[in-house]
């Protein structure tokens, strides 16, 4: 819903609004020309630091076979997210039943995410002899955590006068649950969906990388090993630079979810005039 | 208008329709936020609960609803039709007996902030698994009670204080309860706009023949609208003196302004004096 304010701009504000979106670009492109420029001048050799050119001109080259590893990878990062979502979720609510359950899990799940990723990875690979579910574990295991510690605050955090309300009208248990609970839990459940958007890449390049699967399946992170092996620098750069892309888009769209799923009614959908 | 006793709609007459016994609240602490409360309302009256902060007008308010339990004394209804029967001792599950009967309006509008203001108010029939096509007539009506027919599909976040705390009564009033309770409903408001919702809660407790306990800690506001000011006072929280209002219904606006308003708030007020003393 458009609210009057967001016609009576003034003119000021819109070109602020402007500058403020044009100034993350000009920096950047300042920073790449900058790093061309030193590059070129001080004429550091290639497998050292690669100018922007050259990375872009190995991507477009490599663009296909990099854009192959990059899918494996993905596709183990937004299984490992939605496995993480729907397992998340589904702790939490079991969490939110009852105290005991709570107590008696919670632990584990610290314990879990407490645990170093790079630490458990080989142990994870070895025992699972499928190299496809060991890498999903792994990117699960460090994604899963922020969904549940998240979705379980969401839960507790309830309006305390709505819950009289509830209890007034009879509600049941479920009611409470279903009504009341779960809606005041989604913007908690879609801030841990995001930071474990992040992690399960992160997760999933770890797990390349202790794994080291060539051949066919091999993700991204394989293919900036191998690059960094034949001291292909710039081919290390554009594998680098697709990942860091992967990365945005995957924060993008969960940014998108969120906004979708809360534009009506939640403070952080809110436009800014307010 | 004549300040000499007059019976606000028969009321004086009417039988009682709760009656509280020697209610107390301890709390886990060991703060006694209530002792020893005896009182009667009666059908139709319109009664406040007037005191300082903390002088357990809330709690007092919370036990009536059977939010809380008390730890000594009763809550009894006297009338199965009025309230149900359930009452004090059964606590939660006797606020669940009154459902239908017994509305609360809270201090704060307690509004889903992810429906919108239809959806807000079917609530207490949506949870009592009213169907859909009575429960929309149901609270259509509620709307037009009041004048929210055209924010209907607004989201909380969109209105001001004033109409979140009508959406606020239109969802009391769905249920069509004969027991309103209102706890310092209109506190955060400002003057004007109260006096407004003042007067519109004066109408609906008229047309709609209700019951209302009323939470203030505004001696202009209790006399305003209320036959009878029960005075309360802190620590323990207790009534400490009852002062009837005896101006005759129903009251306008310019009832603010007459001699006969003011000496009710100068008695009431003294009162309220006596008892911090």
């Amino acid at each position: 819903m458009k609210g009057p304010a967001e016609k009576g701009k003034p003119r000021g504000a819109t070109a602020a609004a402007a500058a403020a979106r044009l100034a993350p670009a000009l920096l950047g492109i300042a920073f790449l020309a900058g790093w061309e420029i030193l590059v070129r001048s001080a004429k550091i050799p290639v497998y050292v630091l690669p100018g922007p050119i050259v990375i872009l001109e190995t991507l477009w080259r490599d663009g296909p076979s990099l854009l192959a590893s990059l899918l494996v990878t993905l596709r183990i990062t937004l299984l490992a997210l939605l496995l993480a979502a729907v397992a998340g979720g589904a702790l939490a609510f079991l969490m939110a039943q009852s105290r005991l359950i709570e107590r008696s899990l919670f632990p584990y799940a610290v314990i879990l995410q407490v645990t170093p990723l790079v630490a458990i990875a080989p142990l994870i690979i070895i025992w699972v002899d499928n190299t496809f579910l060991s890498l999903l574990l792994c990117a699960w295991l460090v994604a899963f955590f922020p969904v549940v510690s998240n979705t379980t605050l969401g839960l507790k955090s309830a309006d305390r006068t709505l819950v009289d309300l509830f209890r007034l009208y009879g509600a049941s248990r479920w009611q409470v649950m279903l009504q009341l609970q779960l809606p005041t839990a989604l913007p908690y459940f879609l801030g841990g969906l995001r930071i474990s958007g992040g992690l399960a890449l992160i997760g999933a390049v770890v797990a390349e990388f202790v794994a080291g699967t060539g051949g066919t399946a091999a993700g991204l992170a394989f293919r900036i090993l191998e690059a960094g092996y034949r001291l292909e620098i710039p081919k290390l750069f554009a594998a680098l630079l697709l990942l860091a892309l992967a990365g945005i888009a995957i924060y993008a769209g969960l940014e998108r979810l969120s906004w979708l799923l809360l534009r009506r009614w939640h403070e952080s959908a809110l436009p800014r005039e307010r | 208008m004549s300040p000499e006793p007059a019976a606000a709609q028969g009321v004086a007459q009417a039988p009682a329709l709760l009656h509280l016994e020697g209610l107390a609240k301890i709390y886990s602490d060991g703060t006694r936020a209530l002792s020893a409360v005896n009182a009667d309302v009666r059908r139709g009256e319109l009664v406040s609960l007037l005191g300082p902060s903390g002088c357990g007008k809330s709690t007092l308010l919370r036990l009536i609803a059977g939010l809380d339990q008390a730890s000594a004394g009763k809550v009894r209804w006297l009338d199965d039709a009025g309230a149900g029967a359930a009452g004090g001792e059964a606590g939660a599950a006797g606020a669940a007996g009154t459902a239908g009967k017994l509305a609360f309006v809270f201090q704060e509008p307690a509004l889903l902030p992810w429906a919108n203001v239809f959806e807000n108010v079917r609530l207490p029939l949506k949870l009592a698994r009213r169907d859909r096509g009575s429960a929309d007539r149901a609270v259509a009506a509620a709307l037009a009670l009041v004048g929210l027919e055209d924010a209907r599909s607004a989201y909380p976040r969109t209105l001001s204080g004033g109409m979140r705390m009508r959406v606020s009564i239109a969802r009391a009033l769905v249920t069509e309860p004969s027991v309103l309770l209102l706890d310092e409903p209109f506190a955060a408001l400002d003057e004007i706009t109260r006096f407004k919702l003042n007067d519109d809660l004066l109408k609906l407790w008229h047309e709609r023949h209700l019951t209302v306990i009323f939470v203030t800690h505004s001696v202009f506001e209790a006399v305003y609208l209320s036959g009878r000011v029960l005075v309360m006072a802190a620590a323990p929280g207790r009534i400490v003196a009852e002062v009837p209002v005896a101006l005759p219904y129903p009251r306008e606006g310019t009832l603010r302004t007459e001699p006969a308003y003011g000496e009710r708030c100068r008695a009431v007020s003294r009162a309220l004096a006596e008892a911090a003393a």
